[in-house]
């Protein structure tokens, strides 16, 4: 139990940074949001009294601990393009994503897992190749390419789904899901290949350790050392790299959302940034970053449940 | 017990034969050291005993009996039904020998699970009375253990408790001191002795160092480039070496023995008295 305390204790620190980073950059850089809110018909007299509703006249960390508790309960400021909560703005957006790369997540796990197993016992065969060209084949196809691709098949050529009309994600959760799984798929396969590929390599290298020499010797045949002693061995590169994948395939989204236009914080992300709607991105940030932080930290508490020798400061 | 007729093993990547042509015979309840430097092919012949030699990648001929069965030409699945069964193996580094993320009780068990078909509670009872037969102080504790948990010293017991739970009729044993500090070394010669004397486990003892085999071997085979250039009974060899090769391993013992036995280096006699006295 120490260890996860810690390991926590380390993901607070982190996201306190982060969000002091991100907090002091847009600082720097966002101008004034009084005049972006009041425009050109600004007087001195109601850009300082916007000023002072804003909180902009106190001190730098006054304004940081304000931002960073509105944060903590859930009120991340007003948008300055769309003069509502920035929440009310997010939340629906972020449900949308969190769905996409989730689904897309469970494929990559549900798939990589038995098909690195499946390449790493094809290596050194007859069949090898075809993992090969297979795998450098969806390796080299770009996720947005994909996305075009299955658009058009799947929603032109075969009318499974309606591209661009995505259903609303409260009253029609179902229909939204369905439409979220053609993205999710397209997001997924370029990353099953990277894991299948990574795990097939991981697995080969620990098929030449000692310690599958010495479980041979006890009799077990090639696929019960698989399954008893080499899988739960190149587990933790594998974790690692999901956990990674679990980070990247956010951004990955980005695009592959706007392909198939679904409402998701990808599209919110590029509108505010055009717009310079700073709220918006900068809650965006902290989520994104958050995001990256936890699925490292999940991958590592995984991590420290597989291998004890990473639990570090002794057994709990 | 084990029968060796004329084993030649060649790696295709290489020139010269790791083994070539070997005899060598191991009696019931016998153990035998094989002794050589590296590269003499002793480890070679260890593996082709228990079957693990790469079989894809080198060429093989002669005869390896364990009790009447060639295990040279044995297919995969026959094999698979001796090895930790009629015969267990204890390797060199113990850390790297054991599965990191298993537990040390489990790792011992293991030749159990597969060869036998008694309850998990039996195969609990029967690794723990193997951690207790190897010497291991608190085998409860130790099995809940993971390998990086326990010294050089206790892994390698617990691979010996490994290697011998399924009551093998020979052991394996290649290089299994050689990590080891000499304190624990020589605590675990006395072990495996008894063993051999309680259990009548026949085992090949695998070393480079001369002065181990002695303390445990009554006979002894010397290897030298995949041949046995001598063979006779521990005493013999030690005090009366005939062939250079093994004369030279001798000379390379550095024991307070030989120290104090200079300047008549090689004097048995001089030898022995200072075995007795030092």
């Amino acid at each position: 139990m120490k260890y996860v305390l810690r390991r926590v204790a380390a993901l607070l620190l982190t996201m306190l940074l982060v969000s002091f980073l991100a907090f002091t950059a847009f600082q720097m850089i966002s101008g004034d949001p009084a005049q972006a809110i009041l425009g050109t018909s600004a007087t001195p007299e109601s850009l300082a009294l916007m000023r002072h509703q804003l909180g902009l006249d106190q001190p730098f960390l006054v304004r940081y601990a304000r931002w960073l508790t509105g944060f903590v309960t859930g009120d991340l400021g007003i948008s300055y393009s769309y003069r509502q909560s920035v929440m009310s703005l997010i939340l629906p957006k972020l449900q949308v994503t969190v769905c996409m790369v989730l689904m897309s997540f469970v494929l990559i796990v549900l798939l990589s897992l038995p098909l690195g197993l499946f390449a790493a016992q094809l290596s050194g065969s007859r069949l090898d190749w075809l993992h090969t060209v297979f795998n450098q084949l969806c390796m080299s196809v770009p996720a947005f390419f994909l996305s075009i691709l299955v658009s058009y098949l799947c929603g032109i050529v075969l009318k499974w789904f309606t591209p661009g009309e995505f259903p609303n994600i409260k009253s029609d959760f179902g229909g939204a899901l369905y439409h979220l799984l053609f993205a999710a798929v397209c997001l997924a396969i370029p990353r099953i290949a990277m894991s299948v590929r990574m795990m097939r390599s991981t697995i080969v290298g620990e098929m030449e350790k000692d310690y599958v020499r010495t479980a041979i010797s006890r009799g077990n045949d090639r696929s019960r050392v698989l399954r008893y002693h080499v899988f739960k061995n190149s587990l933790v590169p594998t974790v690692t790299f999901l956990g990674q994948t679990m980070a990247e395939i956010v951004g990955g989204g980005i695009v592959v959302e706007q392909v198939f236009g679904v409402p998701g914080m990808g599209r919110l992300l590029v509108a505010s940034i055009s717009n310079r709607d700073y709220p918006v991105v900068e809650a965006l940030v902290v989520i994104l970053a958050f995001w990256v932080i936890l699925s490292g930290t999940i991958a590592d508490l995984i991590n420290q449940g597989i291998d004890p020798r990473l639990r570090l400061g002794g057994r709990a | 017990m084990l029968e060796i007729k004329d084993l030649h093993v060649k790696f295709h990547n290489r020139d010269r034969e790791a083994v070539a042509g070997i005899s060598l015979k191991i009696e019931d309840g016998e153990i035998l050291g094989l002794v050589g430097e590296s590269g003499s092919g002793k480890s070679v012949t260890a593996m082709s005993v228990a079957g693990l030699l790469p079989r894809k990648k080198c060429s093989y001929s002669g005869e390896i009996l364990v009790d009447g069965k060639d295990m040279l030409h044995a297919k995969r699945s026959e094999l698979r039904r001796i090895q930790g069964k009629t015969i267990g193996v204890v390797f060199q580094e113990p850390m790297s020998a054991m599965d990191p993320l298993m537990k040390i009780g489990p790792q011992v068990e293991e030749a159990l699970v597969i060869h036998s078909k008694v309850s998990a509670q039996q195969r609990k009872e029967w690794a723990l009375e193997a951690l207790a037969a190897v010497e291991l102080p608190d085998p409860e504790s130790v099995y809940e253990k993971y390998p990086h948990e326990l010294s050089g010293g206790m892994l390698q017991r617990a691979m010996i408790a490994g290697a011998c739970v399924s009551k093998p009729s020979l052991l394996l044993l290649d290089e299994p001191t050689t990590a080891l500090d000499v304190t624990i070394q020589a605590q675990i010669l006395v072990m495996l002795s008894k063993l051999n004397r309680d259990y009548g486990i026949s085992m090949l003892f695998i070393s480079h160092n001369l002065n181990v085999v002695r303390k445990l071997c009554r006979r002894v085979a010397v290897m030298q480039k995949g041949l046995i250039v001598e063979e006779g009974s521990t005493d013999e060899i030690f005090y009366n070496p005939q062939h250079p090769y093994t004369q030279h391993l001798i000379e390379c013992i550095p024991s307070r023995a030989r120290l104090q036995a200079r300047p008549g280096k090689g004097d048995p006699d001089l030898l022995l008295q200072a075995e007795k006295t030092g």
